[in-house]
């Protein structure tokens, strides 16, 4: 579908209109909120390159972290409005050594208590990463140390987030580490609680195998509706014929909270593959019960990455798969996951691609149909942002907001909102408890 | 980062073949760990490194990983003799990873001081690309595999590019090929067009082999020699030649014997300075553990050891890569020894006497110094000692390391082209070479200048011969072991 894009009043206020479908698609406009790297004071001290979504709080501000920049260069944790009034609540490395974490590559976790849970990559005690908490007003606790067992048993460098059980427990990933003995460790699955104590539900890779179960996570696991775990990694697996097993193409796994895993599905790396291969982003579980996520490369039109969506019990059906048209307009190469939105429709960003080759953000129906809403590099010098790593949040005035990796006025990454007609939502947290619990219920004023 | 190191004086462990064993004196081999990989946050450093290492112009080492950077798809690393790590490129960086990803073979230097190398993965297709990367890092992608209809130039790189004195560019592809056939191989002009010079395993029936993976020698003269893993007369690879039009000869065809005793699965071959070809095969020899070979270039081939000949497998299984050094005798990793895919590295003299170098993972793990050399190996540096990676094991990360293992070889210095006529302008890559007096081809004296410590670039004198390659230094004089061959 052709965009046609319209200047209004607001510099970077832009309609696009389908041609295909032009009553039926409500206008679209992207505000980018903030651009890193702009406050005074040099080396980025509101922080640069995002890799992280957002989340909301119960203030009903976000909130999300930088890569790196801060006062001490090893990333922040920052808070935002909805006007894009930015506030750094912590900067990491603030501790010698970056004891108290540097890097954090996701996003913050919104726990009941109305803190915020996440992970940095690196730093620590061991400088394998950490999981730290964080109050709204940038109170900052190492929950936890990566590498703290020997020989990285308990993991490390974790890519990913957390994600809050029922059970009120955090459950993530580590890209390395998971063994103590000589075999191949390949990251593993973890359960935190609160007050720190880490529990490894599973190592990857065991033996010194070829990694048939998987290796190296890179995103997070979900809890879906039958209290199992899912989620991705980004090699490992029975497919793919790669020397060694060295690469191979990914897996989807179910991980019971008891630590037992199976693997639903090995990524292939065959020609015109249609499900993608390697996924780096986590799942989510739709309104149908099925569980939709991307790869970032492969696909059926080359190497540009697929939509997938796959039942709990493993039966994969391609969704999409990106590059459909030559250039790449609809998009290439995703590296965040989708989330469903109120409308029923799911929500995602891509890294490449687009008109502008500066990714885009998209809509994709259940039925499959996928419909470009944005294409950043819209504004000269990438203005409007460039290359999302993350995926987007829907906030509870109805809107989705996301972040940029590169663009915005400095090049450093941007948070961005884009206005697409939605309903206002609430949320509750946790999204799903046993009977009795108690939750809290997110709206807007 | 040095970390551990292994000194071995007396044999501690180190092991005599006994094939006609002679009792030769064993110098001290140091092993030490340079480098493990994931050292940085989140393996922006690099993760399983694949391809073995080799010496740019400036006398660093440079190599690659298929599991980490800054998209975890792989990239290309400067690395220090001492282990300092540098990242020159990161793969998939650009849409649709259309600069490649996954870099399998080694690189190599050419002509014009740049490296050039082959991604086994990525490009627009996902079949594979060859690049080329400046010492500064920027990459150009110079041919994407698969870009026609059923894939006539090859799919997958897989095995090393090799160069000649043209600036022409020679490799492999593990499959593909016109009609659904077996792997190619290629020539890459200057000019970045590819010309395929054999397609393996055309209309399914393979008996000129299929699965190029061992990469190619540049014979002087002009013809290309090279091994198959399957396909050939047995379905058990080959060796084969090939002239610059495209015509292939099968030289040897593996598993003639009964039991496959003469080697099955060839790997890794080098042209030897006594004009032989030697070779390892993974597969077959008298306990089908893998074998050594020599062949004469008519192909007339001898079984000179076989792997696993030794109790425990000690001696190792599996051999994989295969160079020959300054001493001339031959140096390789096995993938599997006396354990779970552990390896060792192995010196081998052409008549066939083993001594093990190194066992990886002997103390049955943790494996510090690392483990599962699959299709890494080694390189001997100008300097005389070896360095090489191993895609598994170190320190805590599991993501493999960079070793040196130094046996006491003088440095010497080598060639880039290994070939010219007279008039034209060679590379000469050694160390410490600042303040060299002379350089000769042959005995007779060149015009030369000293770039750095690490390169001269010499012209080929008029008159001169094939020969050795000779630079008088404040040091001493070093010289290259291997003929620098002389085109009329």
């Amino acid at each position: 579908m052709q965009a046609i894009w319209l200047r209004a009043r607001m510099v970077y206020a832009i309609f696009a209109l389908g041609l295909a479908a032009a009553s039926a698609l409500p206008a679209q406009v992207l505000t980018t909120l903030y651009s890193f790297c702009t406050a005074s004071g040099g080396n980025c001290p509101d922080g640069e390159n995002v890799y992280a979504g957002l989340v909301q709080g119960l203030d009903g501000n976000l909130y999300g972290t930088t890569y790196k920049g801060g006062t001490y260069g090893g990333g922040t944790v920052f808070k935002i409005s909805s006007s894009g009034s930015l506030t750094t609540l912590y900067d990491f490395c603030a501790v010698s050594g970056c004891a108290d974490g540097q890097f954090p590559f996701a996003g913050l976790t919104l726990g009941t208590t109305g803190n915020f849970f996440g992970t940095t990559q690196g730093g620590g005690a061991n400088g394998y990463g950490t999981v730290f908490s964080i109050t709204p007003a940038g109170g900052l606790t190492t929950v936890y140390n990566f590498c703290s067992q020997s020989r990285c048993a308990d993991g490390g460098y974790p890519y990913a987030g957390l994600f809050q059980s029922t059970n009120g427990a955090f459950y993530g990933t580590t890209f390395i580490g998971g063994h103590a003995n000589g075999e191949s460790p390949e990251g593993t699955v973890f359960k935190i609680t609160s007050s720190g104590v880490l529990t490894t539900l599973y190592q990857f890779c065991h033996g010194f195998g070829t990694c048939t179960d998987g290796s190296a996570p890179l995103a997070g696991v979900v809890q879906a509706s039958d209290g199992n775990f899912y989620g991705t990694t980004f090699t490992g697996g029975t497919k793919g014929g790669w020397p060694a097993g060295l690469g191979d193409n990914g897996t989807v796994f179910k991980l019971t909270p008891g630590g037992t895993l199976t693997t639903l599905y090995s990524f292939d790396n065959s020609s015109s593959y249609p499900y993608g291969s390697w996924p780096r982003a986590a799942l989510v579980q739709g309104s149908d019960g099925n569980l939709y996520g991307t790869t970032n490369q492969r696909g059926a039109n080359g190497n540009y990455g697929a939509i997938f969506k796959i039942t709990t019990s493993g039966s994969i059906t391609a969704f999409y798969s990106f590059c459909a048209v030559s250039g790449c307009p609809d998009g290439a190469n995703p590296e965040g996951p989708v989330i469903q939105a109120t409308d029923g429709n799911y929500y995602g960003t891509t890294h490449f691609g687009g008109a502008n080759q500066g990714g885009t953000i998209f809509r994709i129906t259940p039925g499959g149909t996928l419909t470009t809403l944005y294409s950043f590099c819209a504004q000269a010098g990438c203005a409007d942002g460039q290359s999302p790593y993350a995926g987007l949040f829907q906030a509870t005035d109805g809107n989705l907001y996301g972040t940029t990796y590169q663009g915005g006025t400095a090049g450093m990454g941007t948070v961005f909102k884009l206005s697409v007609g939605l309903a206002p939502p609430v949320k509750m947290r946790p999204a799903s408890a046993a009977a009795g619990a108690a939750v809290k219920i997110l709206g807007r004023p | 980062m040095l970390r551990d190191v292994w000194i071995q004086g007396k044999r501690a462990w180190a092991l005599l073949a006994l094939c006609g064993a002679t009792a030769t004196a064993l110098p001290a081999q140091t092993f030490t760990v340079l480098y493990d990989f994931c050292s940085q946050v989140g393996c922006l450093d690099g993760r399983h490194p694949y391809p073995a290492l080799i010496q740019g112009p400036d006398g660093n080492l440079y190599g690659g990983d298929c599991a980490g950077g800054l998209y975890r798809n792989g990239n290309i690393y400067k690395m220090t003799l001492n282990g300092q790590i540098t990242t020159m490129y990161d793969f998939c960086s650009q849409t649709g990873c259309a600069d490649g990803a996954y870099p399998y073979g080694s690189l190599v230097v050419g002509i014009d001081g740049n490296l050039y190398g082959a991604t086994w993965w990525g490009g627009t297709t996902g079949y594979g690309t060859l690049f080329k990367l400046t010492l500064g890092g920027q990459l150009t992608t110079l041919h994407t595999f698969c870009l026609q209809t059923g894939c006539p130039d090859g799919e997958y790189p897989w095995g090393y590019l090799i160069t000649d004195n043209q600036g022409n560019f020679y490799g492999t592809a593990s499959a593909g090929g016109a009609e659904g056939s077996e792997g190619t191989v290629f020539r890459l002009a200057p000019s970045g067009a590819l010309t395929v010079l054999h397609t393996f395993c055309a209309h399914g029936k393979c008996p000129d082999g299929r699965v190029p993976n061992g990469g190619l020698i540049l014979a002087p003269g002009g013809i290309l020699y090279g091994t198959t893993q399957s396909g050939g007369a047995y379905g058990k690879g080959t060796v084969f030649s090939l002239t610059a039009q495209g015509g292939l000869t099968t030289l040897y065809n593996f598993c003639s014997q009964s039991g496959c005793a003469d080697g099955a699965v060839p790997n890794f071959m080098v042209l030897s300075t006594d004009g032989n070809f030697y070779g390892t095969t993974e597969e077959g020899g008298a306990m089908n553990s893998g074998a050594f070979f020599k062949m004469s270039p008519a192909g007339q081939l001898v079984t000179v050891y076989s792997f696993c000949s030794q109790p425990g497998c000690a001696d190792g299984a599996d051999p994989w890569d295969l160079i020959q050094a300054t001493d001339g005798n031959f140096y390789g990793i096995t993938v599997e020894a006396d354990g779970p895919d552990t390896g060792v590295i192995f010196e081998i003299t052409p008549s066939g006497s083993l001594t093990v170098l190194h066992t990886f993972c002997s103390s049955g793990g943790p494996c510090t110094d690392g483990w599962l050399p699959t299709n890494t190996g080694l390189f001997q540096h100008t300097n005389g000692n070896f360095y090489g990676t191993v895609s598994k094991g170190g320190n805590l990360t599991n993501a493999g390391t960079a070793f040196s293992l130094s046996t006491g070889l003088a440095p010497f210095v080598t060639t880039v082209p290994g070939s010219g006529s007279a008039g034209a302008a060679v590379q000469i890559l050694g160390t410490n070479l600042i303040g060299a007096t002379s350089v000769s081809f042959n005995g007779k004296a060149a015009a030369f200048s000293v770039v750095s410590g690490s390169e001269i670039s010499a012209t080929v004198p008029a008159g001169t011969t094939t020969g050795s390659v000779q630079v008088v230094t404040p040091g001493g004089t070093l010289s290259s072991n291997v003929s620098f061959t002389v085109m009329r």
